[in-house]
C-alpha cells in the first residue's frame, strides 16, 4: 500500500559525522535515554554494560525507529518526510556460573543525506549526491554481579562503518556523458574498551561506564571511470568518554532516572576545513510510572516520560560560510518523550514504545532548522516467554 | 496502548505523498572550490590525411572494372574441387562456367563490362597488392550487361581442365578476374562465386540434366593506387568512396587533474560536400554510417599514401553506428571516441598518435521504394571533410569534470 520507502535524513548530515544515534531501546528512549543505572532481571542500557548482570537465561531485542521530519532553510525552502531505521538490536544470554553475555549491533551516527540541485559552475549540469553510512559498532558484553549491590560489565566495541557518496552528474547535452564519482571515507576496524559499574539498592541505584580512545587510520577513496585516488594519513578518534546515571524510587510506583554522557570529541578527532568537533553531551531525565497488577485498564498500563537535550559533536560551517574558517555553529537538539508498554505475564518478554518530538538547529546560524518526531518500538523475546 | 500506538504509527510510518527525502542542498558545503566544474576544451588536430586502402578487401563486395581513375580486378582460390560422378549410366559433360552473381547495381547501370577470367601463375594470399599476380592461361571472356549474373565458359575443354585441377590443385593456383574494357564498374558478391559443371546422365526413365557447384575458398578484389595520391596539404579529406579512404587524425589533448570524470572526447568532422560513388551515384538524402575506430601506435606523418603503413591495433577500438545523416542539413560528423583515451593521452602525450576512422558499411535510402541498402565503402559515394588546412577545420572536443570535494 505504501509507496517505497520516504527518506527523511538530517539535513546537518550533508557534513560532519552524522546525526547521533541514541541506541537505547523504545523504554529508556521514553525516560530521554536515561539508562546508565537500569537494573534487574528484564531490563537493560546500552549505555552501561553492568546493566545486564542480572538478565535471565535469554532474550533477544530489537528497535525500529519511524521519524518524521520537517526542516525550514534559508535558501531552498522547506520540506517534510519519513524514514525508518534500526538503532540497535541486542542478544543476551546467561552463563553457567552467573556471567552474561551479550552481543549486540548499534547505530553510532547516520551519515545518511540526500542533495539534488542545479549546478552552474562550468557546464550546466543536474547534481544528485546519495550519501551513506555512519560510525557504527559491534559489541560482546561481560557482566555479572559482583556483591550483593555491585554489578560490573564490560564490552569491547569495534567500530564499524564507513562514509560513502555516489555523485552524478547530468547534462542537458546528450554528447556529455554522465559523470558518477564514489567517494568513500573508510577506516580500520578496531576495538575499544567500555567499562561500567553499577551500585543497586532497593530505593536507588547508580551507574557509571567509561569508554576508551580508539585511533583508526583513514582511508579516502574517490572513484570514477578509469580513476581511483586513494588519499591515506589521515586518522579518526574515537574520543573517551563517561556516562553517569541514577535512579530513584519515587512511592510505590514511580522512580524517577537521570543521566549525564559526555564523549570527548575535539578538534583534534578528525583534523578537517569542512568540520570541527566540541564534546558530545547528553542530559538526559526521565519518571516512570510501574503498572499495577490490579486496578483499571490504564492502571496496567507503565507510563514514561522524559526529555533529553543533545550537544552534537560537530561544529558545522555558519550559514554563507564554505568551512570553518568562516566561523563554526553547533547543533543542538532537545526532545521530550512520552511512552508506554507492555510485558508478557512471566516477565520475560515485552513490547514497548515511545513517542518523542524535539527540534534542532538554529536557522540564522546555520541555514536551516528541524523538527523532528519519532516512533519508536521495541521488542524483546525470553526464554521466558517460550516456557 | 494499541489506541495509542497505532494511530501514532499511522502518522509516523504513513505513506507520504509529498516530499519522499529531504535534500541537503543548504548544508552541502564543501569549502570554497566549489562541488566540481565541467569544461569543455576544443582542439584542432596537429594532423591530418585521408588515407587510401590498398591492401586487397576480402568483404562482401567485388568490384570489377574501370571508371576514372579507378581501376580494380578480382581474385578467387578453389581449395577443393567438386565434381560430379563419372560413373552415371551415360554421363556426359555439358559445360563448366564460372559464375558470380550480382550484388548491386553502380550509378546507372547502363554499359557493359568485358571481362577475362585467367589462371594466375602463382598462388596468392592476402598480402596481394595491385597489380596483382602474374596472370597464366586464359580460361575465357565475357561481357557483362549488368543483367543477372556474370558468367564465363571455359569453353569445350573446361570440364577435362577442372579434372586436371582436382587431381592436382597446384594446376591452378588462382584465377583472376580482370576487366577488358573501359569506363563501367561492377559489383558482385564475394560470397557467390562457383564454377558450375553442367552435365547430363540417363536417367531411369529419359536423360537427365543436372549441375553440381564448387565454391571458392577465398575471394578479394584489389584496386589501383589513388591518383592523384594524398599530400596531406589538401583542404578538403575524402572520406569513404571507392578507394576506401579512412580519417588519420591526431590532436593534442591536455592533461587532466587526477580523479576527473571523462564526460566527452569527439571528432567533430565538418562535412563540406560529397563525390559520387563509382559510376556516378550521388550521395541520397539519408545516410547511416558504421565506422571503426582504430587507435594508431606509432608516429605517422600526413601525406601517408596506404592504410597499410600505419600502425594500428588489429582490431576496432571501438565500432560505432552514426545517427542518420540528412546530407541536406546536418553539416558535421560526430565521432566519439573511447573516452578513456583521455586519460592515457592526457598523462603521456607520447601515446598519442591519434586514431584511423574507417567506414565499415554504409546504410542508404536509394529511393522510396527501397527501403534500405548497405554498401560498402567503396559500393557508395564518400563524404568530403575539411581539413586542418581549410576554413572549417574538424575539432576533437572533450569536457572533464575535476573531482568532487571529500567529506572531510
Amino acid at each position: 500500500m505504501c509507496a517505497t520507502p520516504a527518506r527523511a535524513n538530517s539535513v546537518f548530515s550533508a557534513g560532519g559525522l552524522g546525526e547521533p544515534s541514541l541506541e537505547e531501546n523504545a523504554r529508556l528512549r521514553a525516560l530521554g535515554g536515561a539508562g546508565a543505572a537500569e537494573n534487574g532481571p528484564s531490563s537493560c542500557s546500552m549505555v552501561n554494560p553492568a546493566s545486564i548482570a542480572e538478565a535471565s537465561y535469554l532474550w533477544i531485542e530489537a528497535t525500529m525507529l519511524s521519524t518524521r521530519r520537517s526542516i525550514s532553510t534559508n535558501d531552498f525552502g522547506s520540506e517534510s518526510a519519513y524514514e525508518s531505521s534500526f538503532p540497535s538490536v541486542r542478544l543476551v544470554v546467561r552463563l553457567p556460573g552467573g556471567t552474561v553475555l551479550g552481543g549486540s549491533y548499534l547505530a553510532g551516527t547516520d551519515g545518511q543525506f540526500q542533495v539534488d540541485r542545479a549546478e552552474t559552475t562550468g557546464t550546466a549540469s543536474r547534481l544528485r549526491i546519495d550519501g551513506t553510512g555512519g560510525i557504527n559498532f559491534a559489541r560482546v558484553t561481560l557482566a555479572r554481579r559482583v556483591t550483593g549491590a555491585v554489578r560490573a560489565g564490560i564490552d569491547f566495541d569495534i567500530v564499524s562503518g564507513s562514509f560513502r557518496e555516489e555523485w552524478r552528474r547530468d547534462f542537458s547535452s546528450p554528447s556529455l556523458a554522465q559523470a558518477r564519482d564514489t567517494l568513500e571515507a573508510d577506516w580500520d576496524r578496531l576495538g575499544r574498551w567500555r567499562l561500567g559499574l553499577q551500585y543497586a539498592r532497593e530505593r536507588f541505584a547508580l551507574g557509571a561506564a567509561y569508554e576508551t580512545a580508539r585511533r583508526l587510520p583513514l582511508t579516502f577513496r574517490q572513484r570514477t571511470t578509469g580513476s581511483e585516488v586513494k588519499t591515506t594519513g589521515h586518522t579518526l578518534e574515537i574520543p573517551d568518554g563517561y556516562v553517569a546515571g541514577f535512579s530513584v524510587a519515587l512511592g510505590g510506583r514511580g522512580h524517577v532516572v537521570g543521566q549525564y554522557r559526555r564523549q570527548n570529541w575535539n578538534d583534534e578527532s578528525l583534523k578537517s576545513d569542512l568540520v570541527d568537533f566540541r564534546a558530545l553531551e547528553r542530559y538526559s531525565i526521565g519518571l516512570e510510572r510501574a503498572a499495577r497488577t490490579m486496578g483499571g485498564r490504564f492502571d496496567k498500563l507503565p507510563l514514561r516520560v522524559g526529555a533529553t537535550f543533545l550537544k552534537w559533536p560537530d561544529l558545522l560551517p555558519r550559514a554563507g560560510a564554505a568551512e570553518v574558517s568562516g566561523g563554526v555553529a553547533p547543533v543542538d537538539e532537545w526532545a521530550v518523550s512520552i511512552g508506554s508498554g507492555l510485558l508478557t505475564p512471566d516477565g520475560g518478554g515485552s513490547f514497548d514504545f515511545s513517542l518523542e518530538g524535539g527540534r534542532r538547529g538554529n536557522q540564522d546560524e546555520l541555514g536551516a532548522r528541524e523538527t523532528f518526531f519519532r516512533l519508536a518500538l521495541s521488542l524483546r523475546v525470553s526464554d521466558e516467554t517460550w516456557k | 496502548m494499541a489506541a495509542l500506538a497505532l494511530p501514532a504509527s499511522m502518522l509516523l510510518c504513513g505513506c507520504s505523498n509529498r516530499v519522499d527525502r529531504i535534500v541537503g542542498n543548504e548544508r552541502l558545503i564543501r569549502g570554497p572550490g566549489g562541488l566540481g566544474t565541467t569544461v569543455g576544451i576544443v582542439s584542432i588536430p596537429s594532423r591530418d590525411s585521408h588515407v587510401p586502402r590498398n591492401s586487397a578487401n576480402f568483404g562482401p563486395a567485388l568490384l570489377l572494372g574501370q571508371s576514372g581513375s579507378f581501376d580494380a580486378l578480382s581474385l578467387f582460390k578453389v581449395s577443393t574441387w567438386r565434381l560430379p560422378a563419372l560413373t552415371l549410366t551415360g554421363f556426359t559433360p555439358i559445360a563448366v562456367h564460372f559464375v558470380l552473381p550480382q550484388r548491386q547495381i553502380l550509378g546507372t547501370g547502363t554499359g557493359s563490362i568485358s571481362a577475362d577470367l585467367s589462371l594466375t601463375s602463382a598462388p596468392w594470399d592476402s598480402s596481394v597488392s595491385w597489380p596483382g599476380p602474374v596472370l597464366g592461361a586464359s580460361l575465357g571472356s565475357t561481357n557483362f550487361d549488368f543483367i543477372g549474373d556474370l558468367r564465363v565458359n571455359l569453353g569445350p575443354s573446361g570440364f577435362s581442365e577442372v579434372q586436371q585441377w582436382a587431381a592436382d590443385p597446384s594446376l591452378a593456383p588462382g584465377f583472376a578476374l580482370i576487366r577488358s574494357s573501359t569506363g563501367t564498374v561492377g559489383s558482385f558478391q564475394a560470397s557467390g562465386a562457383v564454377f558450375r559443371i553442367f552435365y547430363q546422365y540417363t536417367g531411369p526413365d529419359s536423360t537427365e540434366t543436372d549441375s553440381i557447384d564448387t565454391h571458392m575458398s577465398l575471394s578479394a578484389y584489389i584496386h589501383g593506387p589513388m591518383s592523384p595520391p594524398p599530400t596531406g596539404t589538401e583542404t578538403a579529406m575524402i572520406f569513404g568512396g571507392e578507394f576506401e579512404s579512412g580519417l588519420a587524425l591526431r590532436a593534442p589533448v591536455p592533461p587532466i587533474t587526477d580523479g576527473s570524470s571523462v564526460n566527452e572526447l569527439r571528432f567533430l568532422l565538418p562535412v563540406t560536400g560529397t563525390a559520387p560513388a563509382i559510376d556516378g551515384a550521388t550521395m541520397p538524402d539519408t545516410v547511416f554510417l558504421s565506422v571503426d575506430i582504430y587507435r594508431i601506435r606509432a608516429p605517422w606523418t600526413e601525406g601517408v599514401t596506404d592504410q597499410a603503413t600505419l600502425t594500428i591495433d588489429a582490431s576496432p577500438t571501438s565500432h560505432l553506428v552514426l545517427p542518420q545523416f540528412l546530407t541536406a542539413q546536418d553539416t558535421a560528423l560526430s565521432i566519439p571516441l573511447p573516452r578513456v583515451l583521455t586519460r592515457e593521452w592526457g598523462a603521456d602525450s607520447t601515446s598519442n598518435e591519434g586514431v584511423l576512422i574507417r567506414i565499415r558499411d554504409v546504410t542508404v535510402r536509394p529511393s522510396p521504394l527501397v527501403l534500405r541498402m548497405v554498401q560498402t565503402p567503396g559500393e557508395s559515394p564518400s563524404f568530403l571533410i575539411g581539413s586542418r588546412e581549410s576554413a572549417r577545420p574538424p575539432v576533437l572536443r572533450f569536457s572533464t569534470t575535476t573531482p568532487p570535494p571529500g567529506r572531510f
